[in-house]
C-alpha cells in the first residue's frame, strides 16, 4: 500500500529497519519455569474471536434527555440496587463460600501450569484431536460425534446435559449436574500422555468446577482419564484440587474390570521434579476377603510427562460368605517420590485395585464390595 | 523434537520483527521481556500458529503490550519518543521536524486508529495481514482504515498549526 498518508507515517518511523532478535535462551528459561500468565494465553485466542464481531456504538434517536426517561432510569437503578442488596444479604445469611475473583481463577490456573510441565509443552497430535473434539462438542447422532467418542476427551465432557436428545436423559443429566456440579474443561491445556507399555494414554484435563453454569464460583482442579482399547476410566466429573496432586499424586486406573483379568493398570499424576515413584500398598479398605495389602507387592515406575504408569496383580482369595466375583477395592499405598535417586517425599496415596474372590456361585464382577 | 525445531525456526524468522514492533511502541527495556512472553505463548499454542505467522505474533504482542499498559497513561511511549526527538537538536532537519509533526498527529489519534496506520506504515504489513493481526475481517479493516486516515488528516492539520509549520500534505490530499 502506498499513498500520501502511509508515506508520511512511514517517514516518521523511529526504527526504520528490523532489529536483531534477542537470544532465545530467555524464552526457553520462561517455558521451563512456566512463568507466563494465562491472561496472555487467552489474549492470544479469545479476544480474536471477540474482536471479529465488534459491537456497534449505541445510537441515540430523538431527544436525549426527557423527564420520563430520567424517571425510568432512576427507577431501574433503584430496583437493581434493591435486588443486589437483597442478594448480598441472602448470600451472607446462607454463609456460602466466597466467590472466586476472576484474577484468583487465573492465578490458580497459573499455579497448575507451574506445577505440571506437561501442560507447558505444545499438545501432541492425540491431544490436538482431543482439543478439537472438546471445542466442537459434536452432537449425536453424527459421524463427528462417534469419532470424538474415541478421542481422549473424558466422556462426560462429550455429552453435556443439554446435548441429550432424549428428554428423560436430559433431565437426569441436569439433575446429576445440579447435584455434582458443572465441570468446565480448559481446552487449551488438555494434554494426552502416551503409555506405550500399556498401549494406553492418560488424558490430563485442567478443569474448573462451578455449582451452576452461570455461577461465578470457581474451583480450579484437574481431571484425568486412562484411555485404552477397552474403553476409558477417569476420575469423574469433580476435579481434584491441585493441592492433592502436589501432596499425594493423583491416581487413575483400569475401571473396566473383567472376571479373567490378571493385572490392573494404573497411572499416577505427579508434579514437576519427580522422576520416579514407588507404590507399596499397605491397607485395603473394606476388603471382600482376608487379604493382606502387601501381597500386591511394591512397584516402581519412572515418570514421563508427569505420569508414572503401574501394573499391579489381581489377588485371589477365598471367602465363602461372598459371591464369587472380581471386586474393585480402594487401597492405601505408601508412595515414595524420587528425584535423581534421592527421596524427596514419602506420603500415602489412594489407589484402586482388584481382588478375585472365590466364594459362592459362579464368578462375576463386583466393583464395589 | 519436531516442535522444537519448528519453534526455533519461527523464532529465528520473526523474533526480530516482533522486537522491532514492540520497540516502536514502548521502551527498549520492556521489549525483550515482551518478545520472550510472545514466544512463550507461541510455544504453548504452536498448533494455532498459522502458516503466515507474523500477523498472529504481532497480534499477541499487541495484546501483551495492552495488558502492560493498562493503568498507564496512553501513548506514553510516543510522548517519550517526541521528547527524545526534542533532545536531539543536531537532527532538527526538516525531515525530523516533519516526523515530529506526524508523531504528534499520531499521538492525537485513538489507539485503534493509530494501530491501523502503524501496522501498514511501520510494520509493512499488507491490509489483509494487518486485519489478521487485529483480529478483524478485511472489510472491517478497510472501513477502519478509511476512518483512521480521515482522523489522521485532521490531527495532522492541527499538529501543523500547533508546531507552526506548514505541512506539505494536509486535508484532502492526505485523506485520499
Amino acid at each position: 500500500m502506498s499513498d500520501t498518508t502511509i508515506d508520511l507515517v512511514r517517514q516518521a518511523n523511529p526504527i526504520p529497519s528490523e532489529m536483531a532478535p534477542p537470544p532465545i535462551e530467555e524464552v526457553w528459561r520462561r517455558i521451563d519455569q512456566g512463568a507466563v500468565s494465562d491472561l496472555r494465553d487467552r489474549a492470544a485466542g479469545r479476544s480474536l474471536v471477540r474482536r471479529a464481531r465488534p459491537g456497534r456504538p449505541p445510537v441515540f434517536r430523538g431527544r436525549r434527555f426527557s423527564i420520563g426517561g430520567l424517571l425510568t432510569t432512576a427507577m431501574s437503578v433503584l430496583v437493581v440496587a434493591i435486588a443486589v442488596g437483597a442478594l448480598v444479604l441472602l448470600g451472607g445469611r446462607r454463609g456460602g463460600p466466597p466467590m472466586a475473583s476472576t484474577s484468583g481463577e487465573f492465578a490458580t490456573r497459573q499455579q497448575v501450569l507451574q506445577t505440571l510441565g506437561v501442560l507447558r509443552a505444545p499438545p501432541s497430535p492425540a491431544a490436538r484431536r482431543a482439543i478439537a473434539c472438546a471445542r466442537t462438542a459434536p452432537t449425536a447422532p453424527s459421524r463427528a460425534f462417534f469419532a470424538c467418542q474415541f478421542s481422549a476427551v473424558p466422556s462426560f465432557f462429550m455429552r453435556p446435559p443439554d446435548m441429550h436428545s432424549n428428554p428423560r436423559a436430559r433431565r437426569a443429566a441436569r439433575e446429576m449436574a445440579a447435584r455434582e456440579g458443572y465441570p468446565r474443561l480448559d481446552t487449551s491445556l488438555l494434554r494426552v500422555v502416551a503409555i506405550p507399555q500399556f498401549d494406553a494414554t492418560v488424558t490430563i484435563a485442567p478443569t474448573t468446577w462451578q455449582p451452576s453454569p452461570r455461577s461465578r464460583q470457581r474451583a480450579e482442579g484437574l481431571i484425568t482419564a486412562l484411555n485404552y482399547s477397552r474403553g476409558q476410566s477417569g476420575t469423574g466429573p469433580e476435579p481434584t484440587s491441585l493441592a492433592t496432586v502436589t501432596n499425594h499424586g493423583m491416581w487413575v486406573s483400569d475401571a473396566q474390570a473383567t472376571p479373567t483379568m490378571t493385572t490392573v493398570r494404573g497411572a499416577e499424576l505427579v508434579p514437576d521434579g519427580v522422576d520416579k515413584v514407588t507404590l507399596e500398598p499397605i491397607r485395603i479398605i473394606s476388603a471382600p476377603a482376608p487379604v493382606v495389602a502387601r501381597q500386591f507387592g511394591s512397584v516402581s515406575a519412572d515418570v514421563h510427562d508427569n505420569v508414572a504408569a503401574f501394573r499391579f496383580p489381581v489377588l485371589t482369595a477365598r471367602n465363602s460368605h461372598r459371591a464369587s466375583a472380581l471386586y474393585g477395592v480402594t487401597v492405601i499405598a505408601r508412595a515414595t517420590w524420587f528425584d535423581h535417586g534421592k527421596i524427596i517425599k514419602r506420603i500415602t496415596t489412594q489407589v484402586y485395585l482388584s481382588i478375585t474372590v472365590q466364594g459362592q456361585g459362579p464368578g462375576g464382577v463386583a466393583t464395589n464390595p | 523434537v519436531e516442535d522444537r525445531a519448528r519453534f526455533e525456526a519461527l523464532y529465528r524468522a520473526h523474533a526480530g520483527a516482533v522486537r522491532t514492533y514492540v520497540c516502536r511502541r514502548s521502551n527498549a527495556a520492556m521489549a525483550d521481556d515482551v518478545v520472550a512472553d510472545v514466544f512463550v505463548v507461541a510455544w504453548r499454542r504452536l498448533d494455532d500458529v498459522p502458516d503466515s505467522p507474523l500477523p498472529w505474533l504481532l497480534g499477541v504482542a499487541r495484546r501483551l503490550l495492552a495488558n502492560r499498559r493498562r493503568g498507564e497513561a496512553r501513548a506514553a511511549a510516543l510522548h517519550a519518543r517526541i521528547a527524545a526527538n526534542e533532545t536531539t537538536p543536531s537532527e532538527s532537519s526538516s525531515a525530523s521536524e516533519s516526523a515530529r509533526t506526524v508523531l504528534i498527529a499520531l499521538e492525537g489519534l485513538s489507539e485503534r486508529d493509530r494501530e491501523v496506520l502503524l501496522l501498514i506504515g511501520w510494520e509493512g504489513l499488507q491490509p489483509a495481514e494487518a486485519a489478521r493481526a487485529l483480529g478483524l475481517r478485511p472489510n472491517t479493516f478497510a472501513a477502519r482504515m478509511y476512518r483512521a486516515r480521515r482522523r489522521f488528516a485532521r490531527a495532522l492539520a492541527a499538529s501543523s498549526e500547533h508546531t507552526g509549520r506548514t505541512q506539505p500534505s494536509t486535508g484532502a490530499e492526505v485523506i485520499r
